[in-house]
């Protein structure tokens, strides 16, 4: 896991530059430039942020996007479009309304509240723990773009068929 | 099952083909793909469309028929080594995920097994499942699910959908109590299936909700048919929370009164009474003519089993004026057996088997199983109560015979008349009667059922019986044709539901 957030929300400059480092090792060994790889810069900034730090996927995030706009570059657009289908894809496993709560408690508070959940939604990595310093917690970003974590959006459709 | 996202990720059939063939062409090594399709049929259109474009890639297609605990000795069992293949469809896995859904044996191994199928398989593997079968791997096999390289999701064929359902829910409701064992099993598999794909529709219009309220209908009679109470009554509840968001009056009055029959089943008759005049209440307000008709016959049942004959009368002789004014037979058939019963209640034995040759001569003319063996059942009882148990044992056999092969809750009730008669006439002359319907090794099956039917608590012998049926039936035969001679006696009081 990498720390690409701090605690309060911003950016870690040193996991983020980390994980676009990944993607561009990729890109070279595929001796494809950066530039030609995404439409603007912080499209990548943007699948490395999603990512949540974790590697498999932020992988699985750019491999879905490549499969989905067929052609380089990969647009803001298509990137959302993996996002959202990760998105979906963890919501199968969360099938107890008990998990959004636990999930809203360490979204606020960073910490694990002690519950039942503790150690299932880390194991099906719907939360992710930093280490480096102090441990701390945080909402699987994928998972933060859930309806259920966003109470006060209006829903505005179903799950994707 | 399907929650909200913030917006809908646009996808059409040619789409999601386009990036499966990339997602093979680009890959040659493992990688786990999920492919979500929920209908077999559009399935079947979706797999040759997939595969004509991968024409030039050699492709392993593993269909599980039967329910597996292992997919990768699956796969290993047709790997050629010599000419590898370059992609691996695996279909039907979701026959695997049981009852226990989850924590089905095979996604156990599946999270178990997915180091040996990465190497195993180094190819890329694509498994076809329905939406329910996508959350039960996601939680059940938590660290396979999260090797994957991708989901991709086929939209629900809503056309193909609307057909499929009106086919499903065409027969009426009085044929499927007439259905054998397996066509009840293979019908309760599809509506089912067809009830989770409803689940799964985006933006469910009124009708398509209507149509999944009249699905979970369907199924909650099956499973009545079947003796299975718990799962009709999920149903049951189901269809009714279904019809009462629509405001359906019509298929509000229909679940109450189903309601009322399974009450009844299970020997609540206050709670099946305070059912039946919500439903009639409900369907004399709309003049629901057939809906009323069932109605006072289940009024009718009530007040036969609580001793009010004269009310019972007056019930079943409302429902035959309306059953006649509509040209309900299978109504009319039944009709006729009860009006049989209360006749033989009071004592009126040649007016009694009247009518029960009445309601068999329609219910064979209209080639409805369980009204025929209900009027077996009912002449065989007569005869037995009667004092002429060697005139019974024909009639309740045949009844029995038809029962096991609809696996009616009713053997139960055939079991405890020929045992009666198998008391009465002593065990030679009994297999003797026996003898003379059925081959040797046949009546011999027939006192074993006997056997274990006295030997057991009542509930466990019908468990024992429901286990063995399949055999036991197959073992039978269809002697459903044997001659037998006149005669009557006292009829068990359940009926066929509402149809």
């Amino acid at each position: 896991m990498v720390k690409i957030i701090q605690s309060n929300g911003t950016d870690d400059p040193a996991g983020m530059y980390a994980m676009r480092a990944i993607v561009q090792r990729r890109l070279a060994a595929a001796q494809v430039p950066e530039d030609p790889a995404f439409d603007i810069g912080n499209t990548l900034d943007y699948v490395c942020r999603m990512s949540g730090g974790h590697v498999r996927n932020l992988l699985i995030l750019i491999r879905t996007a490549c499969t989905a706009a067929g052609a380089l570059p990969l647009t803001r657009r298509v990137a959302e479009q993996a996002v959202r289908g990760m998105s979906n894809d963890f919501e199968r496993a969360l099938n107890r309304p008990g998990f959004f709560e636990v999930l809203r408690q360490i979204e606020r508070s960073h910490t694990l509240p002690g519950s039942d959940y503790d150690q299932l939604l880390l194991y099906n990595l719907s939360v992710l723990e930093y280490l480096n310093g102090t441990a701390w917690y945080a909402v699987n970003p994928a998972v933060r773009e859930l309806e259920k974590l966003q109470p006060t959006r209006r829903a505005r459709g179903r799950r994707s068929q | 099952m399907p929650g909200k996202m913030l917006q809908q990720p646009h996808t059409d059939i040619n789409g999601v083909l386009d990036q499966l063939e990339r997602v093979v062409r680009w890959s040659e090594e493992f990688q786990l793909v999920f492919v979500k399709c929920h209908h077999p049929v559009q399935q079947e259109a979706l797999r040759r469309a997939f595969l004509a474009r991968l024409h030039d890639k050699r492709v392993l297609e593993v269909v599980l028929e039967q329910p597996i605990v292992s997919l990768l000795d699956e796969i290993t069992a047709l790997w050629d080594s010599a000419a590898p293949p370059q992609a691996v469809c695996v279909y039907h896995l979701e026959k695997s995920i049981n009852e226990q859904r989850e924590a089905s044996p095979v996604l156990g191994r599946l999270n178990h097994d997915r180091d040996l199928l990465r190497r195993a398989v180094p190819a890329t593997l694509l498994l076809w499942l329905p939406d329910f079968a996508l959350d039960c791997v996601a939680r059940g096999a938590p660290d396979f699910w999260a090797w994957r390289s991708g989901v991709y999701e086929f939209p629900t064929d809503r056309g193909l959908w609307h057909v499929e359902s009106a086919f499903a829910l065409a027969p009426e409701a009085s044929a499927l109590f007439s259905l054998p064992l397996e066509d009840k099993q293979k019908d309760i598999a599809r509506l089912e299936q067809l009830l989770r794909t409803a689940r799964a529709l985006p933006r469910q219009s009124k009708r398509e909700r209507e149509t999944a309220a009249h699905l979970a209908a369907q199924l909650a009679l099956l499973y009545y048919s079947l003796g299975q109470w718990d799962k009709a009554q999920e149903y049951l509840e189901g269809s009714l929370r279904l019809f009462r968001q629509l405001r359906d009056q019509k298929g509000i009055a229909s679940a109450y009164h189903n309601l009322g029959l399974l009450a009844e089943a299970r020997g609540a008759d206050d709670e099946a009474l305070m059912w039946y005049r919500k439903a009639l209440a409900l369907r004399e307000k709309l003049d629901d003519r057939a809906g009323m008709a069932t109605s006072y016959h289940q009024l009718g049942i009530i007040a036969q089993e609580r001793g009010a004959y004269e009310e019972a009368l007056e019930w079943y002789r409302r429902s035959l004026a309306i059953e006649k004014e509509l040209g309900d037979r299978v109504g009319i058939a039944r009709s006729y057996r009860h009006l049989g019963k209360i006749a033989y209640l009071r004592g009126a034995y040649e007016e009694a088997l009247e009518w029960f040759y009445r309601s068999l001569a329609l219910a064979e003319e209209l080639g409805h199983r369980s009204g025929i063996a209900a009027s077996y059942s009912q002449i065989g009882v007569l005869y037995t109560t009667r004092g002429t148990p060697e005139a019974a044992v024909a009639w309740n056999l045949r009844g029995l015979l038809i029962d096991l092969e609809l696996h009616s809750p009713e053997i139960r009730i055939d079991l405890h008349w020929l045992a009666q008669q198998r008391q009465q006439l002593g065990e030679t002359r009994f297999f003797g009667l026996l003898r003379e319907q059925l081959s040797e090794k046949d009546a011999q099956t027939i006192l074993r059922l006997l056997d274990d039917f006295a030997s057991s608590a009542q509930d466990d012998a019908v468990e024992t019986i429901a286990e063995t049926q399949g055999v036991q039936a197959a073992e039978l035969g269809d002697h459903t044709n044997a001659t037998s001679s006149e005669p009557l006696s006292a009829p068990p009081a359940v009926l066929p539901p509402e149809v």
